[in-house]
């Protein structure tokens, strides 16, 4: 039965979609007509603690951690190739085992050489 | 079948996602507000409904009452679209959950690796809303949510990789069924420690709440969001709650298994007592710092996840005892 | 000037320390120095410098050990006063240097280089009395707006409507450049300023932090006062002396009976009125339990600070017991006007001691368990050791006080170093001190700070002895003219009161030193190159009440 219903995958995401905006809408819509629309400038400015706002929030964000975010794709990747892997665990016997006690010391090596090169430090 | 029953189907299949995100979110806000209650010697709500229980129900249609602010200097499309994204996931979460054995929506094959995927969205959601809301305490918020975010992805996919080398499956009821004899926490505890503090983080409570901290910033990445805005943030905050503890649950405890009640009973009963845990959590411990939470990530939980891999694939080389 | 000028003059004759201290100030170039009887005034050296002198006395000063008690000004119509208060830890001896001005010309060089912690005190004086003081960087108003150009506690003030401008909303560019100049940065092109306060969660009060961040980062920061300033040094000049007693209720919230307490002492040094020994041991019973009952609201809001939420509800059900007391013996529970002049306004009602009996066993239970569950947290350790050190000679500087001067390694505290209570002199209780000068370890001071408190209650209440509560004063309440300072030890630190008095009812002048003003501006110092997230640690672990420095 589920299996029948995921075989159409084109129609189960439109439903999807469609049943989202359905609630969403529904939300939004008795929120509209239920709740008061009132603005002035003051409530409509950026919320900072009660002070006018100085600089403009959509400057350039230093983003310090921005190796820890490539450090993040290449291990993310890696992973990806172990699922498989771990799936046909079994079935790969020995070799297997191996090959995969090779690419995770890889890691693992990256890993101590990100560390060891204070890449993960915040400053 | 033809193609008008299969959109009935899917119809119904959607109706009790949706109404179970719905029921779930409401009922836990009342968990998280008794559990509070008894963790600090209160009472919690009493006054609406038996218990206080339809509290909740108040509190919506409240924030149903209230006005949808768009502030003046936020960027309105990407402002509109964060709580409807950050929300999209939750249902789909939901729907890819076996309750018990041939019941649930759906039971895909790569159940755990679809769960971990999608969960991700609400991410996205987050990243919105705290770059569109043109506010420095949002903007603050949504990028340690995301930093954190990312971080604790890889130990999480990599413990989660223990599972699947015992189960040699990634479809939920195949772990389960592998989990007949012996829950998988007691053959891989570090891999469920690991995947219990992952989960934690994942879904920004605390001692990993940093991206909405609210005493450094204010309310983080929501914090212009009101109304029905903010309620679909706390809706998908709330569903996730409840898949990240529904997975620890099928991963770990053994899922439906158990003896003389009904499986879907078991299922229940696990994943609100693992609620109850972070819960319990979230109203006993300080928040980290969110450096300090980087580096428990990248120099503790991950070589621990990198090694427990190891040798856990030593370990169960044979095939494991189960 | 030169050496034969400086003259002293000696009433009392001077110990081998005062001795050296006369030795030392008579090289200073200081005029009309004086030995003065602490036990009546507060102030043990008196001297009078001027511009000239100024710097290098207090450059002196403070190779000599002193710290910066205080700067305040008076308004002598005609002419205006800057007066400097100094004092050693180690050896208590208070020395007063005063430096007149015309206020036409109101001039004096500024001490920040030397004291850093003279920054905010030359501001303050400078907004109430509009003395310049030459060299200050940042010479802005301080509690009051930024656009006010009048003086208010200049005796020719008596009140002008205020005018305030359309763009007041916008922050005006001196204060960003001041932001950044204490952590030394300039702008770079992905900086922002970032407002931490009034409206935010963690401000304990309603204070402003213009923060200069990049990032997770504070590059630097300066606090804006003032949102709760309600001018009670004004007023006071107005009020009688029994009539200033309420506003003392309402300076520190947290611990008003410190206050009350602080400015019963005061008066009674002023009019040599002693208190009876029952008034002395209640007041030591409820003073230690006020003490308790605001350290319990430090560990609770200390913590929601750091993102734990229980232990704020946990410490509010203590106190409340603690205030529950409170309404029973004085009739309020926050705003208690009870230690006055001469002993307590009211005796203690019956079943006192057995309910503070009952308080400590409870006490005793709970403290232990706030150890164990709080201060052993590996997390907060995580958050709160190494961040924001103050060091011992940094704490001196900034003048900081009681527990934020003691977690930095002074051994300092007013109840045993400036007796004003015999009873402390007599019962048996530690000064708390640890070394490290971090959030840790100011931490660590409070909570054993506690249990010394529960154990100097326990002490006095078996000192609570049959007699009266309260000496006989005089209806008509009159202070001989004069100066007077009065200090005395708050939950807080150093609580000051330095008063002018003119012979009549009303004080001619009521400077209050709070210990929340040096304890916050050193604040200012440790953000730098901290993260938002320690700007908040730091905060709540100096345990400042926002309401207390406005004033």
């Amino acid at each position: 039965m589920t299996d029948a219903i995921y075989s159409n995958n084109l129609i189960t995401f439109l439903l999807y979609f469609v049943a989202v905006a359905a609630t969403i809408g529904l939300f939004f819509g008795l929120s509209v007509l239920v709740g008061p629309k009132k603005s002035n400038p003051t409530k409509d400015a950026a919320f900072e603690t009660g002070w006018v706002s100085k600089t403009d929030a959509s400057r350039p964000y230093p983003i310090k951690y921005y190796l820890v975010a490539i450090l993040f794709v290449v291990f993310d990747i890696e992973v990806a190739f172990l699922y498989p892997w771990a799936v046909s665990f079994r079935d790969l016997g020995g070799i297997g085992l191996i090959s995969m006690t090779l690419f995770l010391a890889v890691l693992a090596v990256g890993l101590y050489y990100a560390v060891k090169k204070r890449v993960l430090e915040w400053k | 079948m033809s193609i008008v029953e299969i959109i009935i189907r899917l119809i119904i299949a959607f109706g009790a996602v949706f109404t179970f995100v719905a029921l779930n979110a409401l009922f836990l806000v009342w968990l998280e507000r008794k559990v509070s209650a008894l963790i600090q010697q209160r009472l919690g709500p009493t006054e609406v409904g038996p218990a206080g229980l339809l509290q909740t129900l108040a509190d919506a249609v409240k924030l149903m009452g209230k006005e949808l602010i768009t502030p003046t200097a936020v960027s309105r499309t990407v402002f509109f679209l964060a709580p409807i994204i950050a929300f999209l996931p939750a249902p789909l979460l939901v729907a890819a959950i076996p309750i018990a054995k041939g019941v649930g929506v759906s039971d895909l094959n790569v159940g755990a690796l679809y769960i971990l995927a999608i969960s991700n969205i609400a991410l996205l959601g987050i990243l919105m809303a705290g770059w569109s809301s043109n506010n420095k305490y949002s903007l603050l918020g949504a990028m340690r949510a995301v930093a954190q975010n990312i971080s604790y992805e890889i130990p999480m996919l990599l413990s989660l990789l223990a599972i699947i080398l015992m189960a040699g499956s990634m479809k939920f009821s195949d772990i389960v069924k592998a989990q007949e004899t012996v829950p998988f926490v007691l053959l891989q505890p570090v891999a469920f420690i690991i995947y219990f503090i992952c989960s934690i983080a994942e879904s920004n409570r605390t001692p990993f709440d940093i991206p909405e901290a609210e005493s450094e910033l204010v309310a983080g990445y929501h914090t212009e969001f009101t109304g029905m805005r903010f309620a679909l943030f706390f809706l998908a905050e709330y569903t996730q709650v409840f898949v990240l503890s529904a997975i620890v649950t099928l991963l770990f405890l053994g899922g439906w298994n158990g003896p003389l009640l009904p499986p879907a009973v078991w299922f229940f009963l696990k994943t609100y007592l693992v609620i109850f845990v972070v819960m319990w959590l979230r109203w006993t411990y300080p928040r980290l710092r969110s450096d300090q939470l980087m580096n428990f990530n990248w120099k503790m939980l991950l070589p621990a996840a990198i090694l427990n891999l190891l040798i856990s694939s030593v370990i169960y080389r044979g095939g494991f005892p189960g | 000037m030169s050496d034969s000028e400086t003259t002293v003059a000696l009433e009392i004759k001077p110990t081998a320390y005062q001795q050296q201290l006369l030795d030392l100030l008579s090289s200073l170039h200081l005029a009309g120095i004086q030995l003065s009887d602490f036990s009546k005034t507060g102030v043990d050296f008196d001297a009078v410098a001027n511009s000239e002198t100024l710097p290098a006395a207090a450059s002196a000063l403070r190779d000599n050990g002193f710290a910066l008690d205080c700067i305040l000004g008076i308004d002598r119509n005609p002419g205006l006063e800057a007066v400097y208060l100094f004092r050693p830890f180690a050896d208590g001896a208070r020395v007063r240097i005063r430096a007149q001005v015309a206020p036409d010309r109101a001039l004096l060089p500024t001490i920040t280089g030397i004291y850093s912690g003279a920054d905010w005190y030359e501001r303050e004086v400078h907004d109430m009395f509009g003395i310049v003081f030459e060299g200050h960087s940042h010479l802005r108003p301080l509690l009051l707006p930024h656009f006010t150009n009048f003086h208010p506690l200049r005796k020719n003030f008596h009140g002008s409507p205020i005018v305030i401008p359309e763009d007041t909303v916008e922050i005006p560019e001196v204060d960003l450049q001041a932001a950044m100049k204490l952590g030394q940065t300039d702008r770079t092109h992905r900086d922002f300023f970032l407002n931490m306060g009034p409206q935010h969660p963690s401000t304990h009060g309603v204070l402003r932090i213009l923060l200069h961040v990049e990032g997770e980062e504070v590059l630097g920061g300066r606090c804006h006062l003032g949102y709760s300033h309600r001018g009670t040094e004004k007023l006071a000049e107005k009020k009688q002396y029994v009539q200033i007693l309420p506003y003392t209720d309402r300076m520190d919230y947290l611990a008003p009976l410190n206050y009350n307490w602080g400015y019963a002492a005061l008066l009674e040094r002023a009019t040599g009125i002693e208190s009876t020994p029952r008034a002395e041991a209640i007041r030591v019973a409820i003073g230690e339990l006020a003490r308790v009952s605001s350290h319990l609201v430090w560990l609770g809001t200390f913590m929601l600070d750091l993102g734990a939420i229980t232990p704020f509800l946990f410490c509010f059900e203590d106190r409340e017991r603690i205030l529950t007391v409170f309404e029973r013996a004085t009739g309020q529970r926050m705003t208690t006007s009870y230690i006055v002049v001469g002993g307590v306004r009211n005796d203690v009602y019956d079943g006192f001691i057995q309910d503070v009996r009952d308080l400590l066993d409870y006490m005793r239970k709970r403290l232990p368990e706030y150890d164990r569950l709080v201060m052993t947290n590996e997390i907060f350790l995580q958050r709160t050791r190494g961040v924001g050190v103050i060091t011992a000679q940094q704490a001196r500087d900034q003048g900081v006080t009681g527990p934020v001067l003691r977690g930095s390694g002074v051994d300092f505290d007013l109840r045993r170093d400036e007796p004003y209570c015999p009873l402390y002199q007599e019962l048996k209780w530690n000064v708390v001190v640890e070394q490290e000068g971090d959030c840790l370890a100011r931490s660590r001071v409070r909570m054993r700070e506690m249990d010394e408190s529960l154990n100097l209650i326990e002490q006095a209440l078996e000192r609570i002895e049959e007699g009266p509560y309260r000496a006989k004063i005089p209806r008509n309440f009159k202070v001989n003219a004069g100066e007077y300072y009065s200090a005395t030890e708050g939950p807080r630190g150093m609580v000051g009161w330095y008063l002018v008095a003119d012979g009549s009812m009303t004080p001619y002048r009521l400077k209050v030193r709070v210990p929340s003003f040096p304890n916050l501006q050193v604040v200012e110092s440790l953000i730098p190159h901290s993260r938002v997230a320690d700007v908040v640690a730091i905060l709540g672990s100096v345990d400042v009440v926002i309401p207390e420095i406005d004033r």
